[in-house]
């Protein structure tokens, strides 16, 4: 079934961006808009579309420089050698983090709303050992497998909007258009940041079978991902009201409750949000794990691209274990979100670029 | 061939996985809890009475036991504390992922730090739904939950069926859920709770009117009336039937719809609120035949003169009601600012201190006689 010539198409990239853009804000985003913009928050993810197509346009214009290339080679043509060892470490590193702690997010998730005494380590345990089956088989396998958990993942998701759409109390987000300016500036520089897996483009946007598509691939990825940001946003204030929503760490969890709420018709209708939300997370970690393990082969030169993803597995594994509690988990997010998604968004991508063109490197296309 | 072996290894250890992990229980180890009442106790401790029905005898089946439910109370100081003590007083553990009902006695609503906690704590356990119903009792609530309704025994059940049927008139009480009763808090410190009320001879129940609760704690009482009011501020009414009385005979108008809305003016310095009311409805019942012979349009136009009277003075009393209290339950002032936030910048603040007291609200009412006569 899967044939390993390890190029993936632009619908693809689209697919597995999206998912993986979804999985990432799903829960934490609503929290943050609020914050920021208070009952009128879901503005955030549309306001920051245009400033994550700014952070795609610059990774683009980097990677669509060279043919077949990854991080590695990129920075190794446009820097010196140190410099690519350097930046490329420091990426991985920041995947692996990445993949950790959000591993560690929806174990968090898994023990409060279904499992609660089977043992975390368990089921942080079965999700990597199955998203790894998934990364070992290759690129294109995984590039495949997204295009078909997207149905199992979307079907619920616009089942559950449209559910939400019918019953939500508009008035929560009421009066509109109520946000200080300062506020909203510095909210979408935050939810922008929320765009961050757009950065794999670095690894997988080199293997694809035109990559000029790269940059469409991107915008409609975050395009779509930023409207269906805002409307989660909305229903959950509808569900929670603003305060409820800055008050808990994961509002979309009571969003998820309040959806079997009055007069319906059929019970648990909160396990659709959990079946997208497992997918989702399965798809992310298969992806970010499959592209991280591509990175560090060509980094030490070897041949099979997988031969990375089994002692990536322990390592994020202990990454996931190691926060004590939930409120320290969520600072450890929280800073690793602020602190190093900037870098490889917006500072690293356009400091390539410069380089770029004071080195006058060949275009290789 | 080697890699095979590894793939039906995880497989069959992911079915292992399948079945629940550590979390496998099966439904007949659980005590499913349909509804509960939480009561004020001794001291500082809640009195949390749990009532546990015969799964198999509501569904009809054979069972050993003799009653339906049974209804075990427990004090405790805290919610989560109750559940383990109950636990250890019964073969199963205590399920409340089906919880329907939570009924909440006056003495609790009266202490605003156990009723907060306690609301809390229901948000917090995610076995909760946040479409459990919330109801209030102007007594004790284990009296309700414990007690025998030959009709209806299971409470939760009970209150499902009844706020379920879409049929039902509403203008009496205002459905209320935790999610919602929390947010209405969150957002504006004030919640109405739905009174469920027992008659003893008859061992029936009756919701309606409601308790106002100012800041999780217990304000007053709202009557069928007062909820009436602030259903048609809403435009929620429907189905109600109005009563109206001519020379000599009583005429029923059922609303099939009303709408209202609320403007807001500044005139020099104060604020102007005017409520528009337009209903529409049928006569369902007059005693005498209308034809055009006898003044039938005469005699319509004074049914509708009776009718705008009665809906004016409902809004009126609700609206005294609320401003005697100084608690906008009504929704006035929410209003205001979702719909002139400019406006609200300026009086809100003053609102709750002593502008909504003073308010002069003028009301306007028509209605319309959509239909009458045999068909």
């Amino acid at each position: 079934m899967f044939s390993h010539n390890g190029r993936i198409s632009a619908r693809q990239v689209t697919i597995l961006l999206l998912i993986d853009l979804l999985n990432m804000g799903i829960l934490i985003l609503p929290r943050i808009c609020t914050l920021y913009g208070g009952r009128n928050g879901y503005l955030l993810p549309i306001l920051a579309i245009p400033l994550g197509i700014l952070y795609l346009y610059s990774i683009t214009r980097v990677i669509n420089h060279f043919k077949g290339a990854t991080f590695y080679e990129i920075t190794r043509k446009i820097t010196t050698k140190v410099g690519a060892w350097v930046l490329t470490c420091l990426l991985v590193f920041k995947l692996v983090l990445g993949m950790g702690l959000e591993l560690r997010l929806f174990g968090e998730l898994i023990t409060k709303v279904m499992l609660p005494t089977t043992p975390l380590a368990v089921i942080l345990l079965l999700l990597l050992l199955s998203a790894s089956y998934l990364a070992k088989s290759g690129l294109e396998a995984t590039a495949r497998l997204g295009e078909v958990m997207a149905y199992f993942i979307f079907i619920p998701l616009f089942i559950i909007l449209g559910i939400l759409a019918v019953q939500s109390d508009y008035e929560q987000v009421m009066p509109l258009f109520q946000i200080e300016n300062s506020r909203i500036i510095e909210g979408i520089g935050s939810v922008s940041l929320w765009f961050m897996p757009i950065e794999l483009l670095f690894i997988i946007g080199g293997l694809m079978r035109e990559p000029k598509e790269a940059f469409r691939a991107g915008s409609i990825s975050i395009i779509l991902g930023g409207i269906i940001e805002a409307a989660l946003v909305i229903f959950t204030l509808c569900a929670i009201g603003p305060t409820g929503t800055r008050q808990q760490i994961w509002p979309v969890l009571t969003l998820m409750r309040s959806l079997g709420g009055e007069q319906a018709k059929i019970e648990k209708q909160e396990i659709l949000m959990i079946t997208l939300w497992i997918f989702s997370t399965f798809v992310y970690i298969g992806s970010q794990l499959c592209s991280t393990s591509i990175l560090l082969s060509r980094f030490c030169h070897y041949k099979r691209e997988n031969v990375f993803v089994l002692p990536l597995v322990i390592i994020i594994y202990f990454i996931a274990l190691w926060p004590v509690g939930l409120s320290t988990l969520y600072g450890i997010y929280l800073n690793f979100r602020y602190t190093l998604n900037l870098w490889f968004l917006l500072i690293i991508p356009l400091a390539l670029w410069g380089l770029l063109k004071i080195r006058r490197v060949k275009d290789e296309k | 061939m080697k890699s095979r072996y590894v793939v039906g290894i995880f497989a069959l250890f992911c079915l292992c996985a399948c079945t629940g992990c550590w979390d496998n229980v099966e439904l007949n180890d659980r005590h499913i809890v349909l509804d509960m009442g939480i009561d004020k106790g001794e001291g500082e401790n809640y009195k949390v009475t749990y009532s546990i029905p015969d799964v198999a005898k509501l569904s009809g089946s054979e069972s050993l036991g003799e009653e339906v439910k049974s209804t075990l109370s427990v004090e405790s100081p805290t919610l989560a504390r109750s559940i383990f003590e109950m636990e250890d007083r019964t073969q199963n553990t205590i399920s409340l992922s089906h919880l329907k009902a939570v009924l909440l006695g006056k003495e609790l609503m009266s202490n605003s730090r156990l009723f907060k906690m306690a609301m809390e704590s229901l948000q917090e356990n995610m076995e909760v739904g946040q479409g459990t119903y919330l109801l209030a009792v102007e007594g004790k609530a284990e009296e309700i939950v414990g007690a025998e309704h030959y009709e209806n025994p299971i409470i939760g059940l009970y209150t499902m069926q009844y706020f379920n049927n879409e049929e039902r008139a509403s203008g009496s009480y205002e459905v209320q859920t935790l999610g919602e009763f929390i947010k209405s808090i969150q957002e504006t410190g004030i919640g109405i709770l739905p009174i469920i009320t027992e008659n003893k001879e008859e061992a029936t129940l009756k919701i309606a009117g409601g308790t106002l609760i100012q800041d999780y704690q217990w304000a007053g009482l709202l009557t069928p009336e007062d909820m009436q009011a602030k259903l048609l501020l809403q435009g929620k009414v429907h189905r109600v039937p109005i009563v109206v009385q001519t020379k000599d005979n009583y005429y029923t108008y059922e609303m099939a719809r009303e709408n209202c809305e609320v403007y807001y003016t500044e005139e020099g310095e104060e604020l102007s609120i005017e409520v528009n009311l337009a209903t529409e409805g049928k006569l369902i019942e007059y005693g005498v035949e209308l034809t055009e012979e006898e003044g039938r349009d005469v005699m319509l136009q004074a049914i509708n003169h009776f009718v705008k009277e009665a809906c004016y003075e409902q809004l009126t009393e609700g609206i005294k009601h609320a401003q005697s209290l100084n608690i906008d339950f009504l929704g006035i002032s929410q209003d205001l600012y979702k719909k002139h936030p400019q406006l609200y910048k300026k009086y809100g603040p003053k609102w709750e201190q002593h502008l909504f007291e003073g308010a002069r609200i003028n009301i306007h009412v028509t209605s319309k006689i959509e239909g009458f006569g045999m068909v």
